[in-house]
């Protein structure tokens, strides 16, 4: 078993959580249920949802830029780990991930090995 | 709210779990005097606890240990809310007080830990309250809860038996809630000799036992219409002063007809089932004296047959004594006092001194009738039932010689 970084980029989901509250939550719920079945299968570590804003620091001084940094498209909206056989196992396990439904994209990454 | 919430948790926290409904009652106290009551208080109640849930965990979670399947979905924010949401959903609720139900009343769990438990997290009664009920201090109870605690800590999850199991497990869990009706019905030590409170809670328990597919079985149906029968008759129990009036004396217009009715429909389908339990045999007693037009007319004899049937399932002396009774109503005082006085271990009851100073006064002997009756009143804890026997001694004394 590895471990395996899934970053979730794009995929707006079309509903604001302030004019729309319950279209929102129920957008939540399809993540939810993803999830529930991922953690049912004990393979899911957990992750979070990002916010689109925050800095980006540059350099030994320290330069300092306020976010979004990106094309909405490319912002890292969130992440989350899992553990799977493989890389083709863990790209399975992304099917149902609401985010294809909003036209986003996974990226999906082994956690590297570090040997000293 | 606690029993949603130690779902969620595990039972390894169900002091988090009290923490944030006694937050959320705190927060209740705080706010609603200014603001007024909420137009939906439960909702509102609802609500806060969510938030409040949400507040511990994002605080709290990293450092403890969470049920397996949870904790991903409680440690990301992904998830956290909408895992609480739904654990707080309305039709989850009755769901997360059976799964609680069974959890207090697991076998691991000694009885009269099981019930101080269920009081504590289900019916959210207080220390005292308990302490109350069950005749003793609070040290003892806070002593009960602790030990209750533990056992219920090493269950590690709150959820319902297998279905093949739960007609074993629902023994501890019918006893608890008749336990807790009797302590309503009858309070042992209370001012009062009818705790409204407790009977309602006993009484919502059992409703929601037959409501819920595993647990609508025959013997659920005839120990609801079994306490139904009986809340039936307590308001004609007591006079206004609150003194009691005899089974005999009562005004049987003022029994409620309504609940009854509800009962014999219980006992109706309780029938039914194949299997014939205590509750369907007491049941059964407790109708006769709901339909009968008046206490002599109370169909005696088939009351004994019905005892007879009991003493076969639980050959104890509560039963023997109550069928003592019965057999003086249908037989006459003479009978009745030798069948008392067969029964054996009730010296310490002082029902049983009463009911044995009954029989003696109506075959007029009374001097043994007066210290049977002053037995009674050195045993009994309860006030009213004290003052009933003092009556009894006092009438003893106006009855002429003969």
């Amino acid at each position: 078993m590895s471990k395996y970084m899934f970053l979730f980029r794009g995929g707006e989901p079309g509903v604001d959580p302030m004019s729309d509250p319950a279209g929102f939550g129920a957008y939540m719920m399809t993540w939810k249920t993803w999830m529930e079945n991922l953690a049912k299968s004990g393979k899911y570590l957990g992750g979070d949802p990002l916010e689109a804003t925050g800095r980006t620091v540059t350099g030994k001084a320290m330069k300092m830029t306020d976010g979004p940094f990106v094309e909405g498209k490319e912002i890292v909206g969130g992440y989350v780990i899992v553990e799977a056989a493989s890389i083709e196992d863990a790209v399975k396990m992304s099917e149902g991930c609401p985010i294809y439904t909003h036209d986003g994209v996974v990226e999906i990454r082994p956690v590297q090995h570090v040997d000293f | 709210m606690v029993g949603a919430l130690t779902r969620l948790f595990g039972t390894q926290h169900l002091e988090l779990a009290e923490d944030v409904v006694q937050e959320t009652l705190l927060k209740a106290m705080r706010d609603w005097p200014y603001h007024g009551v909420p137009d939906q208080p439960a909702a509102w109640l609802h609500r806060v606890a969510k938030n409040q849930a949400i507040d511990q965990l994002r605080r709290k979670s990293r450092g403890v240990e969470l049920l397996k399947e949870n904790a991903a979905l409680l440690r990301s924010e992904w998830t956290l809310s909408g895992t609480v949401s739904e654990a707080f959903a309305e039709d989850l609720i009755a769901d997360d007080q059976l799964r609680m139900l069974f959890a207090c009343c697991h076998p691991s769990i000694p009885q009269e830990q099981q019930l101080a438990l269920a009081l504590r997290t289900l019916c959210g009664f207080s220390v005292p309250e308990i302490a109350r009920a069950f005749v003793t201090n609070e040290e003892s109870i806070n002593k009960r809860l602790y030990r209750a605690r533990e056992a219920f800590r090493a269950l590690g999850r709150v959820e319902f038996p297998p279905a093949a199991e739960v007609p074993l497990r629902l023994k501890p869990v019918l006893a608890t809630v008749y336990l807790l009706f009797n302590e309503g019905y009858n309070s042992t030590e209370h001012q009062d000799l009818i705790r409204e409170d407790l009977i309602e809670e006993a009484l919502r328990l059992g409703d929601m036992l037959v409501r819920h597919p595993l647990t609508a079985r025959s013997e659920v149906k005839a120990l609801l219409a079994l306490m139904l029968f009986h809340a039936a008759r307590s308001e004609a129990r007591l006079d206004a002063d609150g003194a009691i009036i005899l089974l005999a004396d009562q005004d049987r217009s003022c029994w409620d007809r309504q609940l009854i009715g509800l009962a014999e429909g219980y006992l109706q389908e309780a029938v039914k089932g194949e299997e014939v339990s205590t509750y369907h045999i007491e049941a059964a007693i407790a109708g006769i004296h709901c339909h009968a037009p008046s206490f002599e007319e109370t169909d005696w004899i088939t009351i004994i047959l019905l005892y007879d049937r009991l003493l076969a399932l639980v050959p104890n002396a509560i039963v023997r004594f109550n069928r003592a009774i019965a057999i003086g109503r249908a037989h006459g005082a003479a009978e009745g006092l030798k069948a008392l006085d067969a029964v054996e271990g009730l010296n310490t009851s002082h029902l049983y001194h009463a009911a044995r100073g009954d029989a003696l006064r109506e075959l007029t002997r009374l001097e043994e009738a007066r210290s049977a009756y002053s037995t009674g009143l050195r045993l009994t804890k309860s006030a009213v039932e004290g003052a009933l026997l003092r009556r009894k001694l006092e009438e003893l004394s106006n009855t002429p010689q003969r």
